[in-house]
């Protein structure tokens, strides 16, 4: 069949939309191409490898991952809850859920500290004193502050997701004989699978880029808790080209996580 | 096997009462949309509690609010079809049979012949490794059939159980469901708006 042309009121666009749009794209592609512009591509493996960047892209993998893998743990659970169970003050625990994703993250490395700083946090120092555990300044710190403002991303996801499946499948799954965790695990996790995929690697993406948190709670030590975004910011000043690498990096990491994605986030439909 | 249900269901705002007591039989419910034909089927399988009276199986209390009796439905050994196909997406037409045999304790290699054999009887053997979405209506109509009788339930439910099929199969899988059905014991309960297949199918009628 020949592509025809269809004109309808809906789709006659008056000028300045397209005017409007164009200048938006370009408001958000000019940074861009201004990063790609000034990487020394000759020099990239050289700037990547040894050195604070190499350090920080490991320790940033590193804490990352293990954040992500934490946030799975207790966003699941928490995203069951919100999705399915109907409480009094679900609306107020969702909100509070949600809040790191609007908090400016320095905030939140504050409100950390208050909650696990070693001399007179809520319970930092409780954890201190009974198991000489230190989060404040340590990867560890990294890790809690990566997973507090990455959490909400991924219970935003995977609530939706829950949502979305149909009754019916769980339901049947029940009369067939299967018990409640089998159910969970053999028919609810399957179907909830494109949503825990994409809700997990928001998650990481943001974990992976988290600055304000973590150098409010963690500090910014070399090795310890400098990680990428720190590193792109301090050595910005010292060694552009190596800022400007490191930068790439994460540029690459996001726009994998959104191709991979796409399906689910850029309105493709299989 | 007797299948007694004398109480009340509930439903939002409405509230229908019912008294049913269903032998080794097939009954047939009628009724226009929306008086609650699908809302027993539900209360039987456990999906629904009664608000109030009880439901047995055998003398064996399944729901009961005065006392505090609710048998889960992965405990029921009930085939239920419901009428929206809920075939799990993600297996194909034989694997979805076959997960119902293992959910019922059956073994791999027994579930995999049954399945087969099931979808050879019911026509569709050619089918068996396409996806829910890759069926047609009647198709997955009949998959949801098949899956609902495998696997000796004590009471079967089905729910519009031949409606998406054309004029052209029909008889010959109403005659496949009759004989099926009689050689399953224990009560059996159909919900048909097409008095055609009441009539094939039923050994009783009531009409709500």
């Amino acid at each position: 069949m020949s592509k025809a042309k269809v004109r309808d009121v809906a789709s006659s666009t008056p000028g300045f939309v397209w005017v409007g749009a164009a200048l938006g794209l370009a408001f958000l592609l000019l940074p861009l191409v201004g990063l790609v512009r000034r990487v020394a591509w000759r020099g990239l493996l050289g700037n990547l490898v040894g050195g604070p960047a190499s350090e920080a892209l490991r320790l940033s993998l590193v804490t990352s991952v293990i954040a992500t893998c934490f946030v799975v743990l207790l966003g699941l659970p928490l995203a069951w809850v919100l999705a399915r169970i109907a409480f009094k003050g679900r609306s107020l625990v969702r909100a509070l859920v949600m809040l790191p994703m609007v908090l400016p993250p320095v905030v939140g490395g504050v409100a950390l500290l208050g909650a696990y700083g070693k001399s007179n946090g809520l319970l930092g120092s409780t954890l201190y004193n009974l198991f000489g555990l230190q989060l404040t300044f340590s990867p560890l710190g990294v890790i809690v502050a990566e997973a507090f403002v990455a959490l909400p991303f991924f219970v935003m996801a995977v609530e939706s997701g829950l949502r979305s499946i149909e009754p019916k499948f769980e339901e049947s799954a029940a009369v067939m004989g299967l018990s409640s965790t089998k159910r969970f695990s053999r028919v609810t996790l399957r179907l909830l699978a494109p949503a825990l995929l994409a809700g997990t690697a928001v998650a990481w993406a943001r974990a992976l880029g988290e600055f304000g948190a973590t150098i409010t709670f963690a500090g910014n030590i070399e090795g310890r808790t400098q990680t990428t975004p720190l590193a792109v910011y301090l050595l910005l000043e010292s060694d552009p080209e190596a800022a400007y690498a490191l930068s790439l990096v994460l540029l690459v990491v996001c726009v994998g996580v959104l191709v991979a994605m796409r399906d689910r986030w850029m309105g493709r439909r299989s | 096997m007797t299948l007694q249900l004398d109480g009340r269901i509930t439903r939002g705002e409405f509230a229908i009462d019912v008294a049913l007591s269903i032998g080794n039989e097939v009954l047939g419910i009628t009724g226009p949309n929306g008086v609650g034909k699908t809302s027993i089927l539900r209360v039987v399988a456990g999906l629904t509690s009664l608000s109030a009276g009880s439901l047995e199986l055998s003398g064996v209390v399944l729901d009961s609010p005065t006392q505090d009796i609710f048998v889960k439905p992965e405990q029921r050994n009930v085939g239920m079809m419901f009428q929206d196909h809920s075939l799990l997406p993600f297996l194909t037409a034989e694997e979805n049979i076959v997960f119902a045999l293992r959910a019922r304790g059956v073994r791999v290699r027994d579930a995999r012949a049954v399945a087969t054999n099931q979808l050879e009887a019911a026509g569709i053997g050619q089918y068996r490794g396409l996806l829910p979405h890759q069926l047609s209506g009647g198709q997955s109509q009949r998959v949801c059939l098949a899956r609902a009788l495998v696997g000796s339930p004590s009471v079967v439910l089905l729910d519009e159980p031949l409606s998406a099929l054309d004029e052209l199969a029909r008889p010959l899988v109403r005659t496949n469901l009759r004989a099926a059905l009689q050689q399953l014991n224990g009560p059996k309960i159909i919900v048909s708006h097409d008095s055609a297949d009441i009539d094939a199918l039923c050994d009783r009628v009531i009409a709500l």
